[in-house]
């Protein structure tokens, strides 16, 4: 398409967005709260999962060693199945001394425990690694000689995996859901522009213009309020990050380390955006559509 | 230029708006559709510029058969055509220049170019002075002036104009007149619709006469009775 074709297209869809504030306001809007809707839920959904994925990092993969085995031999069998990870021989006395330091001042109903009593364990503490890649690891150092069992928090862990994996799909259902709603809202709305416009789209064909002409500017109407809608959701969501993220840091240690670029990654942010724009431009089309139909 | 075949035209179960239309406009002719109110003048119009479809018949336009046509072919169709309206046509909310250069910027021609087509076209029509007014605060045979300055700007083969005289009073018929006469000496095929016998009886062209959507008449003799 030539320059001087898209200006014109361009400049009349500024045009158009002067002369009906209200319709502009109202589409806007409208983008505007279901952005922030699917950024909000979106946001939560990734934060927990960075939560998560911390969670599963701070917790190490325990093998607890059955009475009599070699510790020493263990270690070495863990070191082979987990290559590059660090692995440390825990023998029932430093157990026991480490759990007298978690209970802190209550360390003397340990009084008169024997270390004996607590299991000699070999420890690996998996980096950088996903909940399902620490499972696959726990369930291959279960099989180290003399392991009696393993532990890496599960009981836990994977119920909260279980609650977020579905949280996604229920999201999911309602982010499109929502972006159906939102076309069909917008959509109506804007029909009201190109009802009253009609006059002029009638006289436009009259003189020869294709549907692609006359339906141009509209489409870069809506994309226009798509944008604009979409950009002032995320500077909402980003205000609503900084101050939600300094209370959830008060109440919650393990999110100390949780950034707002942690629950609002660029690569949401953008596609916040670009979903607003292209909700903008399918409502349009929407709306065009029907009315195109009949003309 | 325009060929019309056994065409009917029907609107839902009502008597049909035009019924067994045959006829021929040449190129370059000067043709007068007349008739009473309701004889399916304006439909004829309509159905050349591919407003609406024919119920039956078929219909040539620059050899092109439009009952055929496909709905994405029409405005290409339409960009060989000027249309004038009795009620103008005009874009309230812009300019006299802005209207008149619609037709150039729907073909996608250039800023530069589309300036200066409008200019020679108000200049044309005695507009020039007007091109930064907006239609409603000019006079009726003003609006007119410039609905034939954008009917004309592009240069059709062919202009189509129903009832382009029916608001206006005689000195601005005069006008009118004369500006669609002026197009087709320069070579502009020109069918007017209108039901003025008075205008019929002042220009010497040729009358196709509608009646209840058959015609009726077609040459001198509509003439030599409308005088």
């Amino acid at each position: 398409m030539p320059i001087h074709r898209a200006a014109l297209v361009v400049r009349r869809a500024v045009d158009a967005l002067r002369r009906g504030p209200f319709v502009t306001a109202v589409a806007v809007g409208t983008i505007f709260v279901a952005v922030l809707l699917t950024g909000l839920f979106a946001s939560l959904l990734t934060g927990a999962e960075r939560v998560l994925s911390a969670w599963v990092r701070e917790v190490p993969i325990s093998v607890y060693l059955a009475p009599g085995a070699d510790l020493a031999a263990a270690r070495a069998a863990a070191e082979r199945l987990a290559p590059g990870l660090s692995v440390e021989a825990v023998a029932p006395a430093e157990a026991l001394r480490r759990l007298r330091a978690s209970l802190g001042d209550q360390a003397a109903i340990l009084d008169g425990v024997e270390a004996e009593v607590l299991p000699a364990s070999v420890e690996a503490r998996a980096t950088n690694l996903s909940l399902a890649e620490t499972r696959a690891l726990a369930a291959r150092l279960g099989r180290i000689p003399g392991a009696a069992e393993v532990d890496y928090g599960a009981a836990w862990l994977e119920p909260l995996e279980t609650f977020l994996r579905r949280g996604r799909s229920v999201g999911l259902g309602l982010v499109g859901l929502l972006s159906v709603a939102t076309a069909v809202l917008v959509s109506n709305t804007l029909r009201l522009t190109v009802y009253a416009r009609r006059d002029e789209i009638e006289i436009m064909k009259l003189v020869g213009a294709t549907d692609a002409f006359v339906g141009g500017p509209f489409l870069v109407e809506g994309l226009l309020q798509g944008l604009l809608g979409s950009a002032l959701a995320v500077a909402a969501l980003l205000g609503t990050a900084g101050v939600f993220l300094s209370r959830l840091r008060e109440a919650l240690p393990l999110a100390a380390r949780l950034s707002r670029a942690d629950l609002l990654p660029l690569s949401l942010l953008a596609g916040l955006v670009a979903g607003g724009a292209v909700l903008g431009v399918a409502s349009s089309a929407l709306s065009l559509g029907r009315f195109l139909r009949r003309a | 230029m325009i060929q019309l075949f056994h065409v009917y035209k029907q609107y839902g179960a009502e008597a049909p708006a035009l019924s067994d239309v045959s006829l021929e406009v040449r190129k370059g002719e000067f043709v007068f559709l007349t008739g009473p109110s309701g004889a399916g003048k304006s439909t004829l119009l309509k159905l050349v510029f591919c407003a609406e479809p024919a119920s039956r018949g078929q219909i040539l336009v620059f050899g092109r058969n439009v009952s055929r046509i496909r709905a994405s072919s029409i405005p290409f169709l339409r960009r060989n055509i000027g249309v004038v309206f009795q009620d103008f046509k005009l874009l309230h909310d812009r300019t006299v220049f802005e209207n008149v250069a619609l037709p150039l910027e729907v073909r996608g021609q250039a800023p530069r170019e589309v300036r200066r087509k409008v200019a020679l076209s108000l200049r044309g029509v005695g507009l020039e002075h007007r091109a930064g007014k907006f239609p409603l605060s000019l006079s009726g045979g003003e609006q007119q002036r410039a609905a034939v300055a954008r009917a004309l700007v592009a240069d059709p083969a062919l202009l189509l104009a129903d009832e382009p005289t029916g608001n206006l009073d005689l000195d601005r018929t005069v006008e009118v007149m004369a500006l669609l006469e002026g197009a087709n000496a320069r070579g502009t095929t020109v069918v007017v619709a209108t039901h003025d016998r008075g205008l019929l009886a002042r220009h010497k062209k040729r009358i196709i006469a509608l009646e209840g959507g058959r015609v009726a008449s077609d040459g001198d003799s509509v003439r030599r009775a409308a005088s």
